[in-house]
């Protein structure tokens, strides 16, 4: 059975602004392109699939597990599933990148430490293991993310405009990566970018 | 000198002064209610707030130097507790990026500094006018030296007061330029710290709880000190409610600190860790931590107590129990609610107070 990524009837607003007023849609295995305005709900609706915010009404369903707007947080099984790359800095700074990479990648299960290693030194993150967040460059912190994303195996990657920051040989990287794991299917994919990702898109949602 | 420079800073300490009082009005109708005789009493002191630095041009020399060092440190503290907010991190980066000479920057510390002690400054003319009007004895004999004496000290705690900012910039630099050692990256990526490490320890030491953790270990080593001058009684003109009210008032204080500290930390990783397939075992973990300096400055007196002096169960016990009690009270309402905090504050001291007088009794 093909991998498929359910939103039903997603409610949510912060205070009286509504953003999604019974947004439905779906998602297979693959890369999904968020498109939309500023302030249109992009990052809100990755935020809301990773469990950062919870929804006033609707539901979320991959692979058997379910996210609704009754829990009060999200299931750990679904959390277990998902990986979010915010496009903001790690909120840890004071965390080197090497101790950051280690502290995420332990709370997933079956994480396989030399794919973490594998990714962390393609993005050219070799030298700034040892680097405090708070010293890191920008590059760097969103690569720390990055690196999580790619090496994390979860069926849900929610991307952040992936693309911004990156020298051209990380992004590069990312591109190739995700355009291999679009081709083997194992992964619903769902990137927020305002440049198009030169990757093959198989589905485009247009916010707002 | 920057003409543009001192006007800025001196908004920004507008800013942080406006935030104090709108923190301090929400919290002066219970204030005034649990302990308005003692704070109208204390108004009467405010008199005697330049007495020190008067009286010790009357001292021997070294009792003299004592007061006048001691008064001018004290005076100068609110500068270093305020430091940053006075100046903060992307405050002291973006000063080191713009063309200022160090004379600039220099002199609109000693502003800002000197407009936070202004008051201080008014205080001082108080007790000026206050002496000269009763011309007491003492006083008559050491004028004119102890007005030098007076001015010198605020002056004094000015230069401290702007030390302490240009230390905050200076340490934002130094902090830039630390450089870590190098280890191979497998050494490095093969660590998995935990909740507790990674969340909670290491950001006392690195991060955002380090105001916390430096106040939790100063207060601390200041409530152990106080529970041995009062199980010791080394001074018994101070009657042990005394040493009981100031020891309930640093510990309950230290708690309420250390948890508006840690609430804001926790606030700032709460999205992150809702999407992470973590427990939020850290929470509690947090709550541990903001409870752990009354449970240890309890442990310290029970013990003290039980070692040194004749004690009965029951007043012990009722002792360590809300000891225990209070921070779970504290941390169960969020600091942002101040009139409910500030009404925990008066009641858990008030209580401690009374339990900790009965030890001794």
């Amino acid at each position: 059975m093909e991998l498929t990524l359910r939103i039903d009837q997603l409610v949510f607003a912060y205070g009286q602004r509504w953003l999604f007023e019974g947004f439905s849609a779906q998602a297979g295995a693959g890369v999904t392109w968020v498109q939309g305005a500023n302030g249109c709900g992009k990052s809100t609706l990755l935020r809301l699939l990773a469990g950062a915010l919870v929804p006033r009404h609707g539901s979320f369903e991959l692979a058997g597990q379910r996210f609704s707007a009754d829990d009060r947080s999200a299931p750990l099984a679904w959390r277990q599933q998902t990986f979010w790359c915010l496009s903001d800095p790690p909120p840890t700074p004071w965390l080197t990148i090497a101790e950051c990479l280690g502290f995420v990648s332990g709370t997933y299960a079956g994480v396989d430490a030399a794919r973490v290693r594998e990714h962390a030194l393609a993005l050219g993150l070799e030298k700034a293991l040892a680097t405090p967040l708070r010293e890191a460059s920008l590059g760097q912190q969103r690569k720390t993310l990055l690196a999580l994303a790619l090496a994390l195996p979860v069926r849900l990657l929610l991307l952040d405009e992936p693309f911004n920051a990156l020298d051209v040989a990380s992004a590069r990287h990312l591109t190739e990566t995700l355009a291999a794991r679009a081709a083997q299917g194992g992964q619903v994919i769902l990137l927020t970018s305002h440049v198009e990702p030169h990757v093959p898109v198989r589905d485009t949602w247009l916010l707002g | 000198m920057n003409t543009t420079l001192i006007p800025v800073r001196l908004e920004r300490t507008r800013e942080v002064l406006l935030e104090l009082l709108r923190s301090v009005r929400s919290a002066l109708p219970i204030v005034m209610g649990v302990a308005g005789p003692i704070f109208v009493a204390s108004l009467a002191l405010l008199a005697w707030a330049g007495v020190p630095p008067m009286k010790a041009v009357t001292l021997p020399w070294r009792s003299g130097v004592a007061v006048w060092t001691l008064q001018a440190v004290i005076a100068a503290w609110p500068l270093w507790a305020l430091r940053r907010r006075l100046l903060p991190e992307a405050w002291c980066v973006q000063l080191r990026c713009l063309p200022l000479t160090a004379r600039a920057l220099w002199w609109s510390d000693v502003a800002v500094s000197a407009v936070l002690l202004a008051p201080l400054a008014g205080l001082y003319l108080l007790s000026v006018a206050v002496f000269a009007f009763k011309h007491p004895a003492w006083w008559v004999r050491a004028m004119p030296w102890a007005l030098v004496s007076l001015a010198a000290s605020w002056c004094t705690s000015c230069a401290l007061g702007a030390a302490a900012l240009a230390w905050q910039r200076r340490g934002v630099a130094v902090r830039a330029h630390r450089v870590a050692r190098a280890q191979a990256p497998e050494a490095l990526l093969a660590r998995r710290p935990g909740q507790a490490a990674a969340l909670l320890w290491w950001p006392g030491w690195r991060g955002t709880l380090v105001p916390g953790f430096v106040a939790m270990i100063v207060g601390l080593v200041s409530a152990s000190a106080l529970a041995l001058a009062w199980t010791l009684g080394p001074w018994p003109v101070v009657p042990g409610a005394a040493w009981a009210f100031m020891f309930s008032v640093l510990v309950v204080t230290l708690t309420e600190r250390l948890q508006r500290t840690m609430e804001s930390h926790v606030d700032g990783l709460a999205p992150w860790m809702a999407a992470l397939p973590a427990s939020a075992g850290w929470r509690g973990g947090a709550r541990a931590m903001v409870a752990a300096p009354m449970a240890v400055a309890g442990a310290i007196v029970l013990l003290l107590a039980m070692a040194l002096r004749p004690w009965r169960v029951l007043p012990l016990a009722a002792f360590g129990v809300m000891m225990l009690a209070t921070p779970w009270l504290l941390t169960s309402v969020r600091s942002s609610n101040r009139q409910a905090h500030v009404g925990l504050w008066a009641v858990t001291t008030g209580l401690l107070t009374a339990l900790g007088s009965e030890l001794w009794n």
